[in-house]
């Protein structure tokens, strides 16, 4: 029993993480069918602005995001409590809605024909460029960043904190000198997450970035047009060093659930400046975030957006009628993604925990790559794979096959940490009063890991719905899913249609998500 | 009915169990004592079926059963932690055993609400188990185990969770409850008044070895070895005429006409009774007396006192 599903979840790893990971290595370095260093040696020379830009962009969004998430985490668990329902809430949609859509606004404001810089002010204001990109990456990656952080200030002892205040040492004092290094782990850990995402995100340059180009775009445009696949591949893969050096310096961080308990009672209260700082970063990215979804909504009922701001249903009508067959398979492939992924999660953390100490290791680092290296790197190797076999496998198992294991760290780890929390007396309970294995699994395990093979599924499954760069390369025009459409409808100017989906995307993943805890909230 | 046959067990390297032979005989209540690591607990594994000895045997009503795993043994373990599965009411805890057996659904309820009653649970059938005190969760703990009605019941420090008073009422109940149902019983704990208190005979352990066995007054009055006489009842050495002795703070008996002077360096105040330490020619002797009776002191004042002879059993 238990070797059969070592054997399975073995092969499931090799041929869905491996494979595709050493088919893009193994192509950055075949040119015209010979061994070749040729592709590598392009990047350090017409090639070498690109990786510096993409450097520089990383750093920079880390630098801003790093303060900026720390002082929303700060305001979650110790500034006031109002508005922290709210923060929380905001926090999580913008995690859960579909990527770009800041960028799309923030054009829909700003751009050619945005409504502040054409219509209403007539600026001469170039929003495109290394700033816009920055700024637009800034915004995106916030959310998860904070919920990283306010994770790491939640782990720090509450009872140290009431000791230092007993000991005289002032709220802010208490802060800096007791719970930002204790949560420094957490926080290095939410600084290295970020500089590895923008490093990778290549949307974003493409949209707002104009003639700054960045590697990960670089590589996108290279393989949809010219086709140079070395020389594309090796640009992916400089970027996945940086992940792997993460993969290395990250030890083993448990805890990292996305699921947000905030107790909240915390006895740290912030005052004066260091109060309202927090507060003011809070409600400052409320009121963008919500000024964005904003925006969304009235771009899909808007007739031409920056043109002709007629009322219209006619963006949502096409959604219907064209999109529908691509948004169906999006719902069914992140579905079988999630439902998948939940299920190898559990059996994966349930295999780790009894594997040798080697073997654990080695096995974290196969199931956290996928989750670390670039989503368009990920998508090449599928796509490099399943072109190299003699009969064509169907785009929607590629596309939940790739959601499912880039998520598989998340939803191996949520099951670890359910896991950790199983008094292991009680599997011994059960073969004492009589039940075997199976019954352990079934009356014991089960029932117990559900909340969190369910917070695995929610995670997966929202990842999916949004996955972008991952599966850009997978669909076909027969077989188009919501989030690349959504991509495609950016990049080409269709901010109504863009609109439109967006927002039938997020509609989607909310609606999947309240009916994914009703139904566990009934059951447990 | 249970004995363990020259029993070793090893953890990698670290040897838990090295030759342990004991016999449990019918109806009997036999507690494993020492301290922590000295294989009491693995002892307590081996018989659930929840570890395998690596050589010897471990036999029930003359079966061999060392590698019999533990859902097919027919022994019954209370956890140390309780082990309570969270996920169900107390009514279903109890009758878990019962269903894993196949036992049909209503004659199982009565069985566990039968057993219920016993422990003094009787109105906490549909209750969730966490929202039972700690006691009430011992007392789940002991009825989903003998409901099954098993041939041996194993305890694991079952009381270790439990405040002071708990645990001395509990105990009480625990035996109380063995007696009137006639089960064997292997008990592990660490606590040697818990020990002597409740056991028919007492296990004395120590490195994966026995150092002596016997019953509670046996063990107490006439330990075999410096161990034994220091794990029971505070014993310590002492050069007496040139021998090496060891005394019990109760042999120390303070008195107006002792033969013996020595100085008093400390007093300890425990309630019911006092602890003196007295220096007496370069050693150090500890005497133990009821509060009631402590005669006046100054500590650096002279103390006279006594040697009693060490009591045997049934004096």
């Amino acid at each position: 029993m238990e070797l059969a599903l070592w054997l399975a979840a073995g092969s499931g790893v090799l041929l869905f993480v491996l494979c595709p990971v050493a088919a893009v290595l193994r192509e950055s370095l075949l040119v015209d069918g010979r061994w070749s260093l040729s592709a590598w040696r392009g990047l350090w020379g017409k090639n070498w602005t690109l990786v510096l830009n993409s450097f520089a962009v990383a750093c920079s969004v880390t630098a801003a995001t790093l303060p900026l998430a720390s002082l929303l985490a700060v305001k979650l668990l110790y500034g006031a409590p109002l508005g922290r329902k709210l923060l929380t809430a905001v926090l999580v949609l913008s995690t859960i809605s579909p990527p770009f859509v800041g960028s799309m606004s923030y054009l829909m404001l700003f751009g050619r024909r945005g409504l502040i810089t054409w219509r209403l002010l007539g600026l001469e204001w170039n929003p495109y460029g290394f700033h816009g990109v920055v700024m637009m990456e800034t915004l995106s990656q916030l959310g998860v960043a904070t919920l990283l952080a306010a994770a790491a200030f939640h782990q720090v002892d509450g009872a140290l904190e009431r000791a230092s205040l007993d000991l005289g040492a002032p709220p802010l004092r208490t802060l800096l000198n007791v719970s930002a290094p204790l949560a420094r782990p957490g926080l290095t850990a939410a600084a290295l997450m970020v500089f590895v995402r923008s490093l990778s995100d290549f949307g974003t340059p493409l949209f707002v970035g104009g003639r700054f180009q960045v590697l990960a775009s670089k590589a996108y445009n290279t393989l949809i047009g010219v086709g140079d696949f070395p020389l594309a591949c090796a640009m992916n893969a400089l970027l996945v060093l940086p992940s792997l050096l993460l993969l290395a310096a990250r030890r083993e961080t448990r805890g990292r659930s996305f699921s947000l308990r905030l107790a909240g009672a915390r006895s740290l209260r912030l005052r004066g400046p260091a109060g309202w700082l927090p507060e003011a970063a809070a409600w400052g990215f409320v009121a963008i975030e919500l000024a964005v979804y904003g925006l969304i909504l009235a771009g899909s009922v808007t007739k031409t957006w920056g043109a002709d701001f007629t009322l219209t249903s006619a963006h949502l009508r096409s959604l219907w009628n064209f999109s529908g067959n691509g948004f169906a398979r999006s719902l069914v492939c992140s579905v079988a993604a999630g439902l998948g992924g939940a299920v190898m999660g559990a059996v994966l953390a349930r295999l780790l925990e009894r594997a040798p100490a080697a073997l654990r290791r080695g096995a974290r680092v196969l199931i956290e790559l996928p989750y670390l290296v670039p989503g368009t790197f990920f998508g090449v190797g599928y796509l490099l794979v399943s072109s190299s076999l003699p009969w064509e496998v169907p785009a929607g198992f590629l596309i939940a096959m790739n959601c499912l294991f880039r998520q598989l760290s998340p939803s191996t780890w949520s099951a670890q940490a359910g896991l950790a929390q199983i008094n292991p007396e009680l599997e011994l309970a059960v073969r004492d009063l009589g039940g075997g294995q199976g019954r352990v699994l079934r009356d014991m395990l089960l029932p117990l890991l559900r909340p969190f093979m369910l917070v695995s599924f929610i995670n997966a499954f929202s990842a999916a719905m949004t996955s972008t760069g991952p599966i850009i390369f997978l669909v076909s025009p027969y077989a188009r899913v919501a989030s690349v459409e959504l991509f495609e409808s950016i990049n080409s100017g269709k901010y109504g249609d863009a609109s439109a989906m967006a927002t039938l995307l997020t509609a989607a993943i909310l609606a999947v998500n309240a009916l994914a805890w009703r139904v566990s909230e009934r059951r447990g | 009915m249970l004995s363990f046959e020259n029993v070793s067990f090893s953890y990698g390297a670290a040897k838990a169990l090295d030759g342990l032979s004991l016999a449990l005989a019918q109806g009997e209540l036999l507690t494993l004592l020492g301290p922590s690591g000295c294989g009491k607990t693995t002892t307590l594994q081996i018989a659930g079926g929840f570890l395998f000895p690596d050589s010897g045997r471990v036999m029930l009503d003359g079966r061999d059963v060392s590698t019999l795993p533990p859902e097919k043994r027919p022994t019954a373990t209370v956890f140390q932690s309780h082990a309570l599965f969270p996920h169900m009411s107390v009514e279903e805890n109890v009758a878990y055993g019962l269903r894993v057996r196949g036992t049909p659904r209503t004659e199982r309820l009565r069985r566990a609400a039968e057993m219920l009653e016993r422990v003094g649970l009787d109105g906490y059938l549909k209750s969730r188990v966490q929202e039972l005190s700690g006691g009430q969760q011992q007392r789940v703990a002991l009825a989903r185990a003998l409901v099954l009605n098993p041939q041996v019941l194993l305890l694991d420090e079952p009381l270790s969770s439990l405040d002071a008073r708990l645990r001395v009422r509990m105990r009480s109940e625990i035996r109380s409850l063995q007696k009137t149902l006639g089960i064997s019983a292997l008990y592990v704990t660490h606590d040697q008044e818990e020990a002597l208190s409740i056991s028919d005979r007492v296990a004395l352990m120590q490195g994966g070895r026995l150092m002596q066995t016997g019953a509670p007054e046996e063990v107490y009055f006439s330990p075999q070895n410096d161990f034994a006489a220091d794990f029971i009842g505070d014993a310590f050495p002492v050069m007496l005429e040139g021998r090496r002795r060891l005394l019990r703070p109760d042999q120390i008996a303070v008195a107006e006409d002792g033969p013996l002077t020595g100085t008093l360096i400390s007093r300890t105040f425990l309630g019911a009774s006092a602890d003196w330490l007295i220096d007496w020619q370069g050693q150090t002797l500890r005497a133990s007396m009821p509060s009631a009776a402590e005669p006046a002191h100054k500590i650096g004042g002279a103390v006279r006192f006594a040697i009693l002879p060490s009591r045997e059993r049934g004096e």
